[in-house]
C-alpha cells in the first residue's frame, strides 16, 4: 500500500490540478452573505462572554446591556418585579 | 484588517459585523470543499450557510487562539456527513449517483457547450467514491492538506486517512481509466 512510484506522482499531480480547477471555477452565491446575516439574526444570538454591567441604588437594581448595539436598561423591583426599557437608536432619535 | 482572532473574540461579543468579515474571508475555503465532497453547487452553497450558521452559534465554542482553518474543515466535513445521512437520494448505488451529479446539468445546452471533459470525468469518479473516501480526497487535493492535518480535522488515525487515500486514488484511477481518460495525459488548465 506504501508504494508510490512515479505513475502515482503523475496522478496526484492530475488529480490535484484538476480537482482545484473545477472547484475554483464555480463561486458561492452572492446573495448567501446577506441570507447569511439574516439567518443569523434571527437565530438565537450567543451568550456575550462579559457580562452586563449591573448596579444597586437603594432598592432597585440597574443593569445596562449592550448587544448589536443596542443598550437596554433592566431595571428589577425590590418585588421580583422587573421591567426593560430598549433603548434602540430609532427610540432615541 | 482584523486577524481572525480578533474577529472571533467579536463574534463571542455578538458582533455580527464580525461573522460577516469571517465569511469573507473564509467562504470560498467552505464552498469549495463543499462542492468538492458534495459535488452538487446547490447543496455547497447551504451547506455554506449552515457551517457559518454554526459559527455564529456556537461562537464562544471556538478557542479564538487557534488556527480558524481547521474549524472550518471540521465544522464542513460533519456538516456534509450529516446532510448524506438525511437525503436519500445520496444513498441510491453510485453509478446512479454519479450519473445523477452530471445528468440534471447534461439537459442545458449552453452548459454541454462550456463544460470540460476532463474535469467532468473526475467529478464522476469522485462521486463514485465512498464518503469518507472522497472528504480525504477533497482535503487532500484541493485543500493541500498533509495527512497529519487530515488526520487531527476528522479525528481519525493517520493510518486511516493514508488507506483512504490510497483506495480513494486508486478507485479513481480506475474510473477514470475504465472511461477512456489517462490521467497522465490530460491537458490541464494551470491557474
Amino acid at each position: 500500500m506504501s508504494s508510490h512510484n512515479h505513475h502515482d506522482d503523475t496522478l496526484d499531480l492530475s488529480l490535484r490540478h484538476t480537482l482545484k480547477n473545477w472547484t475554483a471555477r464555480e463561486i458561492p452565491p452572492s446573495d448567501t452573505r446577506e441570507e447569511l446575516l439574516a439567518a443569523a439574526l434571527r437565530q438565537e444570538a450567543p451568550t456575550p462572554r462579559i457580562k452586563p454591567a449591573r448596579f444597586n441604588f437603594g432598592g432597585w437594581s440597574f443593569q445596562f446591556q449592550n448587544e448589536f448595539s443596542e443598550i437596554s436598561v433592566r431595571v428589577i423591583y425590590q418585588y421580583n418585579l422587573e421591567s426593560v426599557y430598549a433603548l434602540k437608536p430609532m427610540a432615541m432619535s | 484588517m482584523y486577524s481572525d482572532r480578533e474577529l472571533v473574540l467579536q463574534l463571542q461579543q455578538g458582533n455580527l459585523n464580525a461573522l460577516g468579515d469571517l465569511y469573507d474571508r473564509h467562504n470560498r475555503l467552505v464552498y469549495r470543499t463543499a462542492l468538492g465532497i458534495t459535488g452538487d453547487e446547490c447543496i455547497a452553497a447551504d451547506l455554506l450557510q449552515d457551517v457559518f450558521l454554526r459559527m455564529h452559534r456556537f461562537a464562544r465554542h471556538i478557542d479564538p487562539d487557534r488556527p480558524l482553518e481547521p474549524w472550518l474543515y471540521r465544522t464542513t466535513a460533519n456538516l456534509t456527513y450529516t446532510w448524506m445521512k438525511r437525503h436519500k437520494r445520496w444513498l441510491r448505488p453510485l453509478e446512479d449517483v454519479a450519473e445523477w451529479l452530471v445528468g440534471s446539468k447534461k439537459l442545458l445546452p449552453t452548459y454541454v457547450a462550456e463544460i470540460d471533459e476532463e474535469w467532468r470525468d473526475v467529478q464522476k469518479a469522485v462521486a463514485a467514491l465512498s464518503l469518507q473516501q472522497r472528504v480525504v480526497v477533497v482535503l487532500y487535493y484541493v485543500n493541500d492538506l498533509s495527512l497529519q492535518e487530515i488526520s487531527e480535522i476528522l479525528d481519525v488515525p493517520v493510518g486511516t486517512i493514508k488507506s483512504r487515500l490510497f483506495y480513494g486514488r486508486q478507485a479513481l484511477k480506475k474510473y477514470l481509466e475504465s472511461d477512456g481518460v489517462q490521467p497522465g495525459e490530460v491537458n490541464y488548465e494551470f491557474t
